[in-house]
């Protein structure tokens, strides 16, 4: 089912194809070019509010990063390399994360593209936000890595917070998104979602155990995968998950990560989605209406990842594109069938059995099960009182109201929360943590369940 | 026992150490207590083996025993304590090199061999599942801040530079897809008569972003859209090329191919030594360009150690399933290759003939436009007798005969 068209406003800068991050690595910035000529030839451009996005300043990189690695970043060239040694060491640049012309630059268009598309979403002027330059998941606070070196997703996160309460990412490159959970590991008010191949491989993060921690405990959830998943297990698996993280989060808008090493075929991953597998993840999460941004990440076989993100252009203007590629800029890429989709390998078997994948659901949900409502009680009961020894933290009180079927609430952990700084032996403190990023259950409740259900129904037609 | 009675005098506040869990159990179970500790496990393991090895007098020494016959037995400890963390210390930086080697060797195809482990490490027990990282956990080191929602709601709006519009659409006054395809087709007829290059036949209509952008600049108003002819070239990159660079030449087109035999993809170094006027990034845009080209396919068969590169963090199994399907496969594999019709020495008919060869990929541009415009578009170009695609048209200079130009220069 098809509501009116979104507006899609889509992010890209000519210079940004020719970044080079060496010879013989894998990594090549010419294939967000390449879907560029394509979305151009395909007839989508016309469709789109297409920006060339303003680069990131310093200042706007280093509202996550530290200011010693960007610092970093801006200095080091291939002409000044041998005296940043110690620094290379300490910011993990050098190997797969090469020094290269223009690679602070490319930072700044990179993130330049994410922070635009994400300040587009909080004005309200687009439903959906495209940015291929982006969706460098890896990159950490003061460290690059995996090929990343500035984490334009985090950035964009920071700046959707503005304006939304809870966001949502979803990660659905082969590697895990490490980068993204851990900026936001300790937060509830970011929920992060990976799925990706786990054991032995990069970057070694992302098991299913690991949940986030303190405020962020339960906000983490990951999918570890085996080699050789095709379109019907990840279509289960994906739907399943993200129908229950929606109902549950119900974020206010939500970032996917659109990493195309989960193609088959690819030069470094280890699955076997085609393209339509691939892009059902997106018309999935478009069709919960809620602001999406789209960014790219990995994908190392250039001529499918330009494919997989063309066609999942189309899918954000609702534009059908013939399977028969048009001629563009880079057509002799696309021997020997210049089709758009691609196919699974024949040979590549699905080690995600249906026992693997049924165990994993359940432990999936087992774990978002912890990610409850809030309960009905206001966390702030004696808030009129003017009884200043109470304030507003009456304990006992807040127990006798409490909803007993809900384990482990905000109320509980908050409890359990020391405040380091003070000890007291009758007063207890004002806990400064009681406020509940959750979405409160009021008497919308059924409104919300209603809508639920609703939403249930569609996502079940929207599978069939 | 003791230190929570303690707890609440004010002597024992050092002693007290925020935990981040909210009091909480993580370790319910031994797999998840061995998940927080990985990186002590290493320690214990070693110190447990040092144990095993160490005579009694040692392991007394160690736990504070008197040792007969031991004066400055303090001293000793301490000694034994720093040599200890030493060898720890050490142990924990090679772990983690040996780790980034592994990693190193599973992401990147750069055909170095690994530079191999310590030979004195043959002793040294891995830690379990050496490959597993965890997520760090420090608010300031690792961590980003985020505000509460208040903070956050109340943060004004950053004013950020402005993003340069290009085109737009949901206008009140946006033009309709017939109206933009006469408008375009209009403009390729103006690049015709301005000789620049013009899309191949059948995509008159495809969208010309620089003229796309001259009309939403021009209030979506095609005649003064037209009337500012020739456009600038919006989008194009400045950074990395030099704005006014020309095209590859025949010489410089000569010292590229020459270059790469003699030191491969290694731009920095090519521009430094052979072409050091140009940017590097004008040399990667020429590369892929040059691809495209007959000169690629020829260069290529005579330099085969430049092939396509492996997959080394695949199983063998899986390799040897590629290789089976390659040679199953015969048609084909790289653009090294393939021939658009047959092979031909002439670069400049391939594209043209195979074109001919399959219509299919000439009409696909605009599937969506309605069949009455298609008809028109079909008349159009039975009217038109001139050059028809860019394998027939030069980019830079006038000419009547594209043959002189064996490699394609790309604006």
């Amino acid at each position: 089912m098809s509501h009116s068209r979104p507006r899609v406003s889509y992010y890209y800068d000519g210079d940004f194809g020719n970044y080079y991050y060496g010879q013989g690595h894998p990594m090549k910035p010419h294939r967000v070019r390449m879907t560029h000529s394509l979305i151009v030839n395909y007839g989508l451009y016309r469709k789109l509010n297409v920006m060339r996005p303003a680069r990131a300043s310093f200042e706007e990189i280093t509202r996550y990063h530290s200011d010693d690695y960007i610092r970093f970043l801006k200095d080091v060239t291939s002409e000044n390399i041998t005296s940043f040694t110690d620094q290379m060491a300490r910011f993990s640049v050098g190997e797969d994360c090469p020094v290269f012309e223009g690679m602070y630059e490319f930072c700044q268009l990179s993130c330049g593209g994410s922070l635009a598309a994400a300040a587009k979403l909080n004005r309200k002027e687009a439903e959906i936000a495209i940015n291929w330059m982006g969706g460098l998941h890896h990159a950490k606070k003061s460290e690059a890595s995996g090929f990343c070196y500035s984490n334009d997703i985090v950035l964009a996160i920071l700046e959707l917070l503005k304006k939304h309460t809870r966001v949502l990412y979803i990660d659905i490159d082969v590697h895990h998104g490490d980068g993204v959970e851990e900026a936001f590991y300790s937060s509830d008010r970011v929920m992060t979602v990976s799925f990706h191949k786990h054991g032995e491989y990069f970057p070694g993060t992302g098991d299913l155990k690991d949940v986030g921690a303190g405020k962020g405990k339960y906000y983490a959830l990951n999918v570890p995968l085996r080699d050789g998943v095709d379109d019907a297990t990840y279509e289960r698996l994906f739907k399943t998950v993200m129908k229950e993280v929606m109902a549950r989060f119900q974020p206010e808008a939500v970032v996917l990560q659109c990493g195309a090493d989960s193609l088959a075929g690819d030069r470094l991953g280890v699955f076997n989605l085609t393209t339509y597998g691939h892009g059902k993840c997106v018309e999935y999460m478009k069709s919960f209406n809620v602001p999406l941004l789209l960014v790219g990440g990995g994908g190392y076989t250039i001529r499918n990842v330009s494919r997989c993100w063309v066609y999942e252009t189309a899918i954000a203007v609702n534009e059908e594109v013939a399977d028969d590629l048009p001629v563009n800029d880079y057509f002799e890429y696309f021997i020997p069938d210049y089709k758009l989709h691609i196919k699974p390998l024949a040979s590549l078997t699905n080690q995600n059995t249906p026992e693997f994948v049924d165990q994993t659901i359940v432990s999936l949900l087992e774990n978002l099960k912890n990610l409850e409502i809030a309960p009905s009680v206001q966390m702030h009961p004696l808030a009129t009182t003017s009884d200043e020894i109470v304030k507003t933290f009456d304990e006992r009180l807040i127990r006798d109201h409490a909803d007993d079927d809900v384990r482990n609430s905000q109320f509980d952990q908050d409890v359990r929360v020391e405040d380091g700084a003070e000890f007291y032996d009758e007063f207890e403190p004002e806990s400064k943590n009681t406020h509940s990023n959750k979405r409160h259950a009021s008497s919308r409740l059924n409104e919300e369940d209603a809508k639920k259900t609703k939403l249930g129904e569609e996502n079940h037609q929207a599978t069939i | 026992m003791d230190e929570e009675i303690s707890r609440s005098s004010l002597t024992d506040e050092e002693d007290y150490v925020e935990d981040n869990d909210n009091g909480e159990d993580y370790e319910a179970t031994i797999e998840e207590e061995e998940q927080l500790d990985a990186g002590d496990y290493a320690d214990e393991l070693k110190d447990l083996e040092d144990e095993g090895e160490m005579s009694l007098e040692e392991l007394q020494r160690k736990y504070g025993y008197p040792v007969p016959g031991e004066t400055n037995q303090c001293e000793d400890e301490d000694e034994e304590e720093e040599e200890e963390e030493e060898y720890v210390e050490e142990e924990q930086v090679e772990s983690s090199s040996a780790l980034k080697e592994s990693f190193d060797a599973t992401i990147l195809d750069m055909g170095n061999s690994l530079t191999g482990l310590d030979e004195d490490d043959e002793d040294y027990a891995p830690p379990p599942d050496p490959w597993k990282r965890q997520i760090r956990i420090d608010a300031v080191q690792f961590q980003a801040a985020v505000p509460d929602v208040e903070s956050s709601f109340a943060e004004t709006d950053t004013e950020r530079e402005e993003d340069t519009i290009l085109w737009v659409i949901d206008q009140p006054n946006q033009p309709s897809d017939e109206i933009l395809n006469v408008y375009l087709k209009d403009v390729v007829e103006l690049r015709k008569a301005h000789e620049q290059s013009v899309p191949p036949e059948g995509c008159e209509t495809r969208d010309d972003e620089d003229a796309l952008c001259a009309l939403y600049r021009n209030n979506f108003d095609t005649e003064k859209a037209k009337s500012s002819f020739p456009f600038p070239h919006i989008n194009a990159p400045f950074r990395t090329v030099r704005p006014d660079a020309l095209g590859f030449d025949e010489a410089e087109h000569r010292i590229f191919e020459e270059s790469l035999e003699l030191y491969g993809k290694d731009f920095s170094l090519i521009r430094r030594l052979r072409l050091p006027y140009r940017k590097v990034g004008e040399l990667v845009e020429y590369y892929y360009q040059w691809k495209l080209t007959a000169s690629y396919r020829t260069w290529r068969e005579a330099h085969p150690q430049h092939a396509s590169v492996v997959q080394p963090h695949l199983s063998a199994a899986f390799q040897q399933q590629i290789a089976q399907m390659d040679a199953e496969y015969h048609g084909p594999t790289s653009f090294a290759t393939v021939s658009f019709t047959e092979p031909s020495t002439s670069s400049d008919n391939n594209y043209r003939t195979w074109r001919e060869a399959h219509p299919q990929h000439a009409s696909v541009v605009q599937p969506h436009l309605s069949a009455a415009f298609q008809q028109q578009i079909a008349q159009m170009d039975g009217e038109y007798n001139g050059p028809t695609s860019f394998a027939t048209v030069s980019f830079t200079e006038p000419s009547t005969s594209s043959d002189n130009k064996s490699a394609t220069v790309i604006n």
